[in-house]
């Protein structure tokens, strides 16, 4: 039998080691102040601020230079060590905190303050809230009565080419790219001497929203930023739906679709200027989606 | 969609001449709905010529006509036209390149092989090339170790450090197999100056039209070896003798090399052996230099790595290794005249372009000027930058505004602006300098190609339906 102070001794040791081989920085500490009482916010460790590809936590592995290599191949959760059978506090606080993310970029009513101080203009669908846009995909497609009024009016002259945001499932990934792509967009449009209307916001919007928005404008072209689902990977996700002369009902196959705009994905200012070349294109060649060959 | 290009490489070499045509496949390996991603997806050698012993009139002079007539025979039995050649490298190497027809067997090769190749030689830039073509450079990323290759020719030894697939450090010695010719008596023919002041200080006997003895020839060749032993790092002999065996200079050691890697037809003894009859058998000293380092690297056993070619390293370096393509979000005006080819490139320090547009002028200015000929005004020059990963909208027309004030001298003169960056940003940066310049300046702005100051650059014909462009970055300094 092993006495009592040979096991204390055995476990210091222990710790001592585990302790003497914690993780190097990027990785979070290991969280283990039980008294939590009277703790500001300045003083806790935001365990969202680390990417994922840097956290490592793995003590003792046989070669971590490669282990940190794979790592930065995928944002999965790979070598975030474990505490007997479980996950690790940080890791399973880490993985709410990427829930919640996402939970939020859906939920969270896309902030108007936002659209105020770009002065963008505001249209909405016969959604009346977020639920109901997450219950009726059907009256996402359609604009208000008024928005569609207030639309037809909205541009002074036909515009050839329409730019606009949509919420979608992520107003996070809009809030997050806007302010790059729609001016990379545009900069690239200039470039290829392509005129575009003003670009503007749809609240409650789904993809299929630019076709009513192509009918009532008469552009040619419509590009649809709009927010991807969320995943735990990232919530700035978002996507570009760009149709040439979009028509209520069109079958789908006539998107041509840009996906995966994200600092970890395109970055948003390249995405921009591809998107202006896919529509230099589709004005010259009369189609999109599946017609287009890119 | 896939795109097939055929790229020839050909090698003339102090001691032998090779010709190889491989073909590369070019696609889009991101999926339909996103941005694309075009890379070269296989190299596969589609002909390997014989290996010919490069006919020479004398010591000094390759003999164009039978170096032509060796070309015009392969391209006929691969059964390639020179029209078929989309790229491809002619590198004359080792002793032959200083000698003086060099130049004109080299503009006799380009017109040969097809519109975009490189003709070029440089030592530095020929033991990349041989390292690449062994395969050293792609293992030292595989097994994340640094690694030199080390190409023993006929006239020199070129060697090239890479760490992750780059090449970090290069040095060049006057050691090779044909630095001793023999004639059928094993009288001395030839002996190179370099090896001949090397016997000097020794007091080794070698002389013209004497019999050769073994004995001292060995006694060289080991002094030779230690040179690349002392140059690698492996172990500390005679600087004296590393200084009179050096062609331009030595390795500047910045890295601890690990495992080391050797090619070229004496390269190719080191592992294998030679086991007929006599000492001499190709009337030169390359049997003995393979035997010599052997011995010397002995106690150095495990650093030693078979690459996965030897003597073919050169020729499949230039034909497959040569070529990059650039990132696949790129703008350029199509008003372009491609290819261009041998561009110098000026790269201001990183922290440069955090500076405003006036002051990253001042910084260029001295860059640019050095290129201002007073007779012909301001030569073709291409900026190289690091960029930033993500960049905001705002970034991107900073960006734009200090290449703007910085290229002045360009955008005044005829020539198109070229602009190569690191990170992935050169379609929206393209078309932002087009908007700013009112579209009436041709720009050329590609991303995800690494070039230093002092490179040198060649661009060819788009590819991919105009997505990408094909670029060669030749470099030639290493710091």
């Amino acid at each position: 039998m092993v006495s009592d102070d040979k096991l204390k001794e055995i476990i210091a040791q222990v710790v001592g080691e585990m302790m003497k081989d914690a993780p190097a920085a990027k990785a979070p500490k290991a969280c283990c102040n039980a008294n939590v009482e009277n703790v500001s916010d300045d003083d806790l460790e935001d365990l969202t601020a680390y990417s994922l590809n840097e956290w490592y936590q793995v003590p003792n592995a046989k070669d971590e230079a490669e282990y940190r290599r794979l790592k930065l191949t995928t944002p999965a959760r790979l070598g975030v060590w474990h505490c007997g059978p479980r996950e690790m506090t940080n890791t399973m606080l880490r993985f709410r905190a990427d829930h919640a993310a996402a939970q939020d970029a859906v939920f969270n009513e896309f902030p108007k303050e936002f659209l105020e101080e770009r002065g963008i203009k505001e249209f909405v669908t016969r959604c009346d809230t977020k639920d109901t846009y997450l219950t009726r995909p059907d009256l996402g497609r359609r604009l208000s009565e008024e928005s569609a009024k207030e639309l037809a009016k909205f541009y002074s002259k036909k515009p050839q080419v329409v730019v606009y945001a949509t919420d979608g499932l992520s107003g996070t990934a809009i809030e997050a790219n806007y302010d790059i792509v729609i001016p990379a967009i545009m900069n690239g449009l200039k470039a290829h001497g392509i005129e575009a209307g003003e670009p503007f916001f749809v609240r409650y919007g789904r993809v299929a929203t630019e076709d009513e928005v192509s009918e009532i404008t008469g552009c040619d072209v419509c590009v649809c930023l709009v927010g991807e689902r969320p995943g735990l990977a990232t919530a700035n996700s978002m996507s570009a739906y760009i149709v040439y002369k979009a028509t209520i009902g069109m079958p789908e196959s006539r998107r041509t679709v840009i996906s995966n705009i994200h600092n970890a994905g395109t970055p948003a200012a390249e995405a921009g200027a591809h998107i202006a070349d896919i529509v230099d294109i589709m004005l010259k060649e009369k189609c999109s989606g599946v017609d287009l060959k890119l | 969609m896939k795109e097939k290009i055929l790229s020839v490489g050909i090698d003339i070499g102090t001691s032998t001449t090779q010709v190889i045509f491989s073909r590369f496949t070019i696609e889009n390996t991101s999926g339909e709905y996103m941005v694309p991603r075009i890379e070269i997806t296989n190299k596969e050698i589609v002909y390997e010529s014989s290996i010919y012993i490069t006919p020479l009139c004398d010591e000094r002079t390759i003999d164009e006509k039978a170096v032509h007539d060796i070309i015009v025979d392969e391209y006929k039995k691969s059964g390639f036209k020179p029209e078929d050649i989309d790229t491809g490298a002619v590198i004359i190497t080792g002793e032959t390149a200083r000698k003086e027809n060099a130049r004109s067997v080299l503009h006799f090769m380009s017109g040969m092989a097809g519109d975009f190749v490189v003709a070029t030689a440089g030592n530095d830039l020929e033991g990349v090339i041989a390292g690449r073509g062994a395969g050293t450079s792609s293992m030292s990323l595989k097994r994340h170790v640094v690694m030199a290759n080390v190409d023993i020719g006929g006239g020199t030894s070129n060697i090239a450090v890479f760490k992750e697939n780059r090449p970090v450090d290069t040095g060049c010695f006057d050691i090779g197999g044909r630095l001793i010719k023999l004639d059928k008596d094993g009288k001395v023919l030839y002996i190179s100056d370099h090896l001949g002041k090397l016997c000097a200080k020794h007091n080794i006997n070698i002389k013209v039209g004497q019999k050769l003895e073994y004995k001292e020839i060995y006694k060289a060749c080991v002094l030779m070896a230690q040179v690349l032993a002392t140059t690698l790092g492996f172990k500390k002999f005679d600087e004296d003798d590393l200084a009179i065996m050096t062609t331009d200079h030595p390795l500047r050691n910045i890295e601890d090399i690990q495992y080391v890697t050797f090619s070229g037809g004496v390269g190719n003894l080191i592992y294998h052996p030679y086991e007929g009859a006599g000492d001499f058998p190709y009337s030169d000293i390359g049997i003995v230099l393979a035997r010599a380092i052997n011995e010397v690297f002995e106690p150095f056993k495990d650093r030693i790595v078979e690459p996965a070619e030897t003597i073919r390293a050169t020729v499949i370096g230039a034909g497959t290794q040569t070529m990059e393509i650039s990132g696949s979000t790129i703008a350029f005006s199509d008003t372009n005249d491609f290819p261009m080819k041998t561009i110098p490139v000026i790269k201001p320090a990183e922290e440069e372009e955090q500076l405003s547009p006036e002051e990253f002028a001042k910084r260029l200015a001295p860059m640019l000027d050095w290129y201002n000929d007073p007779d012909e005004g301001q030569e073709l020059v291409a900026l190289s930058l690091k960029g930033v990963k993500c960049p905001l909208f705002k970034e991107i027309e900073r960006y734009a505004d200090i290449i703007i004030a910085g290229m002045k001298p360009i955008i005044e003169s005829k020539h198109p602006l070229i602009v190569i960056i690191e990170e992935d940003m050169g379609k929206s940066l393209g078309q932002n300098m087009m908007v700013k310049l009112n579209r009436s300046k041709d720009i050329i702005c590609i991303d995800s190609v690494k070039a230093g100051q002092g490179d040198y650059i060649d661009i060819g014909e788009p590819l991919m339906h105009g997505r990408v462009l094909p670029v060669v970055v030749k470099t030639l300094v290493f710091n």
